[in-house]
């Protein structure tokens, strides 16, 4: 259908404005959108206030004292899941990452959906940090696409301390701005999960079984 | 491209609520299940709006701000698409389903996609999208679990945000067996259910062409389609074929990002109770140049269907429903008889009001108004506050107003007579005097559908008024 015959019709139905609820009235427009403040926040300790946000979730966190992933880190998560192939982003904070992985002899692929396909380990950074709810946000304009963090089994995010935020409000508030934008961006909540089946939680569905946070505390 | 018939597609034509209720309440499986799967929803809700400030402010608000929406949607749709088109995007305005189908149908054939993912979307259910790309030779598949399960069962989705909540265990495991292609016996317990599923699945998304979602929020001010998903399906759907398309409701919008921000920590939280869904996708136009993955066509489908019928009328607060589905779950109603009772796509107290209003061609829609018991549990639960039990009340109205007269006489009588306290006294004298009667009152015409499932009231002996004026009291 025609836009304009479309939204005519839509217009015409509205010129007629609804008739008011007297059992239910209905409130003001608030002058500003009242944020969702949380109670899980301790706004004087966004890393501690991440860390058991993200864990409540069922993400892996290691706050470290360093501004690097420290290698013995990434020895173990090769060792305990196994790693052969790895897929990492295009973003800078991963690049020390690769090194370390190619030392432990993993095979590490640029990104792509088939290198992220056969990885058994993809690695990322984050833009943001949310502390109330554990989560990190990826803009794919950043990482250089979206799979990394979404087809490998494991997802290890290198999240600098310096990038926690309070909460949503923090980035969706500041992102309407033209241009701002990435095609894709995602506020990942520990790793993918189902409930379909009788409710019953179960971990790695269809994106990473596993999500590892390391947040980086150290001062340059 | 063939329309589906949703007369064949769906339980409504040619079945009353009072037939499916009925199949519903004795099937103790399924009841099981609505108990453990509404209870379980019902207490994460509450405990995660219990960490939130003011959680009734958040609401109030959400609803006011809903309902401005609903009231400038032609400005606000027409700022949305025309900045989807700005990035590369493609809009298409779909006045039905068929329409809507038909586009999304010739979309496929053009780009000449044999493979097609979906992920969960309501709207596409309302349509009948599967059937209509399966006409034009498209293996469609849905990949949210509960959706796969249910497409393998040939069900249709019994909750908004649990589409399998009327299948255990077991009944999965029975569906998945039959795709198992070796010699491998499935466990039925959720954890290997699953993995199945993901094997299978994986290898759907890797080979597809085409993936299709729905929409949870269309973001006016720039343009952006908001997906909230926990398995990563959604993702999937939109990063790995190089189409997507995305069909959204036309009221599924907000104007900005301020109120983005309100909805989806609203919707997480009264959807399954999470503080946030895994993953909450913003998609704003197709893959852009150094990008690795995504795809190179976005199409934003804006789907009419009915919705603009609504607007201007006392109804019109029913397009503020942002489908979390707490309504279905504190419904004394749905937690008995489930979704499939209610014969369409929506159940609980909102498909209760969606439903007359949507599937209008069905006149056995109208009755639904009566699945409820206007309690207003749902009000209560209701992220936006839509007072639901408001507009069940008014197509109750509705539907009285058409009733037949003989019915409406009886009524007006009855009225009368119990407005007067001479023609009440006498009303309830014969009832006294008829009390031995009583006992055959389950085989008198006209109430022996009221007794087959309970007692009749035995009346007193002597009516109140006369026990008062005997000093009796």
């Amino acid at each position: 259908m025609d836009q304009r015959v479309f939204l005519a019709r839509v217009k015409r139905r509205l010129a007629s404005p609804a008739p008011a609820n007297p059992a239910h009235p209905l409130p003001p427009l608030p002058t500003t959108v009242p944020e969702a403040e949380s109670n899980l926040l301790d706004p004087r300790d966004l890393p501690g206030s991440f860390e058991r946000a993200a864990k409540a979730v069922s993400a892996e966190v290691h706050r470290v004292n360093s501004t690097e992933v420290p290698p013995d880190l990434i020895a173990d998560l090769v060792d305990r899941y196994d790693v052969k192939r790895a897929v990492v982003s295009a973003e800078p904070e991963v690049a020390a990452v690769a090194v370390e992985l190619r030392a432990l002899a993993v095979e590490v692929e640029p990104l792509s959906i088939e290198a992220a396909a056969r990885a058994d380990l993809g690695v990322t950074s984050a833009t943001y940090g949310l502390a109330t709810t554990g989560t990190v946000v990826q803009e794919s304009s950043v990482a250089g696409g979206r799979t990394a963090s979404l087809l490998p089994p494991v997802h290890l995010c290198v999240l600098p301390a310096s990038r926690l935020v309070p909460s949503t409000s923090a980035v969706l508030r500041s992102l309407g701005a033209p241009g701002r934008l990435p095609s894709n961006l995602v506020l990942i909540t520990g790793p993918s999960r189902s409930g379909d089946i009788e409710q019953i939680i179960t971990l790695g569905v269809h994106g990473p079984t596993a999500l590892h946070v390391v947040l980086l505390e150290g001062s340059n | 491209v063939t329309a589906v018939d949703p007369a064949t597609a769906h339980t409504l034509a040619g079945t009353t609520l009072r037939e499916r209720t009925s199949q519903a309440t004795a099937n103790v499986r399924l009841r099981g299940a609505l108990a453990r799967a509404t209870a379980r929803f019902g207490d994460h809700r509450l405990a995660a709006l219990g960490t939130l400030e003011d959680p009734d402010n958040l609401r109030r608000a959400a609803r006011a701000i809903k309902a401005d929406v609903i009231s400038r949607l032609p400005e606000l749709l027409e700022q949305f698409a025309g900045n989807v088109t700005a990035l590369g995007g493609h809009v298409f305005w779909a006045a039905d389903g068929s329409e809507a189908n038909a586009y999304i149908a010739s979309v496929a054939e053009r780009v000449g996609a044999r493979t097609v993912v979906k992920s969960k979307s309501m709207a596409t259910e309302e349509t009948d999208l599967n059937e209509a790309l399966e006409a034009v030779g498209c293996h469609v598949v849905e990949t949210d679990l509960g959706e796969w399960i249910i497409q393998l069962a040939h069900h249709k989705p019994s909750h908004i945000i649990a589409p399998a909540v009327h299948l255990d265990r077991y009944q999965v495991a029975e569906f998945l067996q039959a795709e198992v292609t070796d010699d491998r016996v499935l466990e039925a317990a959720p954890a290997p259910l699953a993995a199945f599923a993901r094997e299978r699945l994986r290898a759907e998304f890797l080979r597809a062409d085409m993936g299709i979602s729905g929409c949870n929020f269309g973001v006016a001010e720039t343009g952006s389609v908001v997906l909230v998903t926990n398995e990563g399906n959604g993702r999937l759907c939109t990063s790995v074929p190089r189409v997507h398309i995305a069909v959204m409701g036309m009221e599924r919008l907000l104007a900005d990002w301020n109120q983005l921000d309100l909805f989806v920590n609203l919707l997480a939280r009264s959807g399954t109770g999470q503080h946030l869904s895994s993953y909450t996708s913003v998609i704003t136009g197709p893959r852009r140049e150094g990008e690795a993955d995504g795809p190179d066509e976005l199409h934003v489908v804006i789907l009419d269907n009915g919705r603009s019928e609504i607007l201007g009328t006392e109804m019109q607060e029913i397009l503020s429903c942002i489908r979390c589905g707490a309504c279905l779950n504190v419904c004394p109603v749905y937690r008995q008889i489930g979704g499939h009772a209610y014969g369409w796509v929506y159940s609980g107290p909102v498909g209760a009001v969606l439903t007359p209003l949507l599937a209008r061609a069905h006149e056995e829609a109208a009755e639904l108004a009566n699945a409820s018991t206007l309690c207003g549990a749902c009000m209560e639960a209701c992220p936006v506050s839509i007072p639901l039990q408001d507009l069940l009340l008014a197509l109750r109205r509705r539907r009285a107003a058409e009733a037949n007269v003989a019915e409406r006489a009886a009524w007006k009588a009855w009225a009368t007579a119990w407005s007067h306290p001479k023609s009440f006294r006498a009303s309830m004298k014969v009832a006294s005097t008829g009390r031995g009667l009583g006992r055959f009152a389950g085989r008198a015409p006209g109430l022996s559908r009221w007794t087959a499932g309970r007692d009749a009231p035995m009346p007193a002996a002597k009516t109140f008024h006369e026990r008062w004026r005997a000093g009796e009291i």
